[in-house]
């Protein structure tokens, strides 16, 4: 909290070199899986602006990722449009398509609004599902073409890790700059204390909207981009179960902290595809992680460290 | 002609499963602010538990009282083990339920295999009889009928006797029925373990008809949270209106538009959370 915009630009910075430089030392296997990591930490990153900033719960987030990916999906693969131009037209419809029933959606709080994105998220899915040649059903759409870009980089692994590092630092910080903003604090200050918010002239509701349009628009980006990564779209990626994942980084991470659940977001995503190949028991452990991380770390890896310190100053025997 | 005799009768018993299954979640969703996810997968484990029983015993009764049963204690347990995190912030709620429905459809996997499972209808009610002009099993017949009866003596019980009445004083009023000396943390123990009882009861009794199988958990859960949204959360009247009009509209738009059944399904739910956040016959969320 105490970090100024200069040192959160600088870290932002720093840690996407370290990230960039990963390729020296894993090999193609392992760049392809921090590829979709950092994909999903960046997803679980914006959702912290709704959910942290704007405390709003979502369980239904996984819709616009994937809606902006069935149309990048559908626009090159059956309209034949460039790449980059359907990604465009892919976000822009996802944001408009967001900001149509943010109005409605973010009039409701905690369960009505968990409800409503739930249902939400569901519409989706059961169009992706029976959209029929369109949407190519339970098999959904392959052979997606990856954007050509300057000496077709995006062609191998390693070109198309680094271009993703870019991509979800530029995201990041876009986010953590609206979240260090004056609109970011004025959310937060609705969060805490709504009617005074109100009673001092902001306008609540469309201060939660653009926020929702936000957390959106970050979502259907990276899943277009998650598209061109996997050159594959299926109905899987817009289950609830996904938006549910994305809920718990944000709450494993810790809520409004953004780079907890950038982390949280990342490592969950590389503990599921190593264990999910290894057992039929990982929704088990997923099962033990959600229950842990509500009992245990209630708000996020991001309070242990206050947690230590206090816990020490205790030890020490300080007076408090 | 018959054709719709026929789907009238299938939308009919899919909504008498329908509100067995939620009047469990709606009662404790309404009572204590708290969305069980985990009510799906109660559902199963009860279905399971009963198949296993109706197996080893051959006595479909004893499955269905097995199954009530285990879902009952597990319920119970859930709630004492998490009494804390239940009543915390909607999101902790969330995951801490949905974590739990992972835990137990993962066990229910480990214990029964992934091949769905089959369980018939005992052999006093299989067999069809002849209605309306076409002929239906006698199972799912009784199951509407039993539907009724169970909503028609739910809501005797919820209006007119007393626990009901301490019930509804905690739904409605948390703060002032605790003032009026109803143990309102006892309150929500036992509803929350007849809800539970209820879900797994229904899985058995839901069996003959739906079948089944790892999933089937979360099919439930997300029709079950639609009856509810529709109905008015707590509201018992609502729940059964809401049941028959899901069930109607589930069966009907996977007959009529397959192609756009999620959308049937789920707009009426945004729709009512937006024009009318409280459902059909809910009071208002204070």
């Amino acid at each position: 909290m105490t970090s100024t915009g200069f040192q959160r630009d600088i870290s932002v910075l720093v840690g996407g070199a370290v990230l960039a430089m990963a390729p020296l030392v894993l090999g193609d296997y392992w760049i392809g899986l921090l590829t979709q990591a950092l994909i999903y930490g960046a997803v679980a990153a914006g959702l912290d602006l709704l959910i942290g900033f704007g405390g709003l719960p979502s369980l239904g987030h996984a819709a616009f990722f994937g809606m902006s990916a069935y149309g990048t999906a559908m626009l090159t693969t059956q309209a034949n449009i460039d790449p980059l131009a359907a990604a465009l037209i892919s976000v822009v419809g996802t944001a408009i398509v967001a900001a149509a029933v943010a109005p409605f959606f973010t009039r409701l709080w905690g369960l009505g609004f968990i409800t409503v994105t739930l249902a939400f998220g569901q519409v989706i899915w059961g169009l992706a599902v029976r959209g029929g040649s369109r949407t190519g059903g339970e098999n959904g759409i392959v052979r997606i073409p990856r954007p050509k870009l300057i000496a077709d980089v995006l062609s191998t692994e390693t070109g198309f890790y680094v271009a993703t590092v870019v991509l979800v630092a530029a995201v990041l910080f876009v986010i953590s700059r609206i979240a260090h903003s004056p609109f970011g604090l004025s959310l937060l200050g609705i969060r805490d204390g709504e009617q005074r918010m109100t009673a001092l002239g902001y306008r609540v509701n469309v201060r939660r909207s653009v926020v929702f349009t936000i957390a959106a628009t970050s979502a259907a980006i990276l899943g277009t981009w998650f598209v061109f990564f996997n050159q594959f779209i299926g109905p899987s990626t817009l289950e609830w179960k996904q938006s549910a994942g994305f809920l718990l980084a944000v709450v494993i991470g810790g809520r409004a902290s953004l780079w907890g659940p950038f982390a949280a977001g990342v490592l969950l995503t590389l503990l599921e595809t190593v264990l999910t190949g290894e057992t039929t028991l990982w929704p088990m452990v997923l099962g033990i992680f959600y229950v842990i991380a509500v009992l245990v770390i209630p708000d996020g890896i991001v309070s242990i460290r206050s947690q230590l310190v206090s816990l020490v100053s205790v030890a020490r025997g300080d007076q408090k | 002609m018959r054709f719709w005799t026929f789907q009238v009768l299938n939308g009919l018993t899919s909504g008498a499963i329908l509100f067995f299954v939620t009047v469990g979640l709606t009662v404790v969703t309404g009572l204590m602010r708290v969305l069980n996810l985990a009510h799906g997968a109660l559902f199963l484990v009860g279905g399971y538990a009963g198949l296993a029983t109706i197996e080893a015993t051959d006595s479909f009764v004893a499955g269905l009282a097995v199954g009530a049963l285990v879902s009952g204690l597990l319920g119970f347990a859930i709630r004492q083990a998490f009494a804390t995190a239940l009543l915390g912030h909607t999101f902790h709620q969330v995951l801490l339920t949905l974590g739990i429905s992972f835990m137990l459809g993962n066990g229910i996997l480990q214990v029964f295999g992934g091949t769905p499972r089959r369980l018939l209808a005992p052999s006093y009610l299989s067999g069809s009889v002849d209605i309306f002009g076409v002929t239906y099993p006698r199972y799912r017949l009784m199951l509407v009928v039993l539907s009724m009866v169970a909503g028609l003596a739910l809501w005797l019980f919820w209006e007119r006797s007393s626990i009901g009445a301490m019930v509804r004083a905690c739904v409605d009023d948390r703060p002032m029925a605790a003032a009026m000396g109803i143990p309102v943390e006892r309150v929500f123990s036992v509803v929350f373990a007849l809800g539970a009882a209820l879900a797994g009861l229904t899985g058995v009794m839901a069996a003959p008809v739906k079948g089944l199988h790892i999933g089937l958990d979360f099919e439930v859960l997300l029709l079950a949270v639609i009856v509810m949204v529709v109905g008015g959360m707590g509201s018992l009247t609502g729940a059964f209106i809401a049941s028959m009009l899901v069930g109607m509209i589930d069966v009907m738009g996977q007959v009529k538009f397959p192609e756009l059944s999620s959308l049937t399904l789920f707009a009426p739910v945004i729709l009512i959370l937006i024009v009318r956040p409280q459902g059909l016959l809910g009071r208002p969320l204070a």
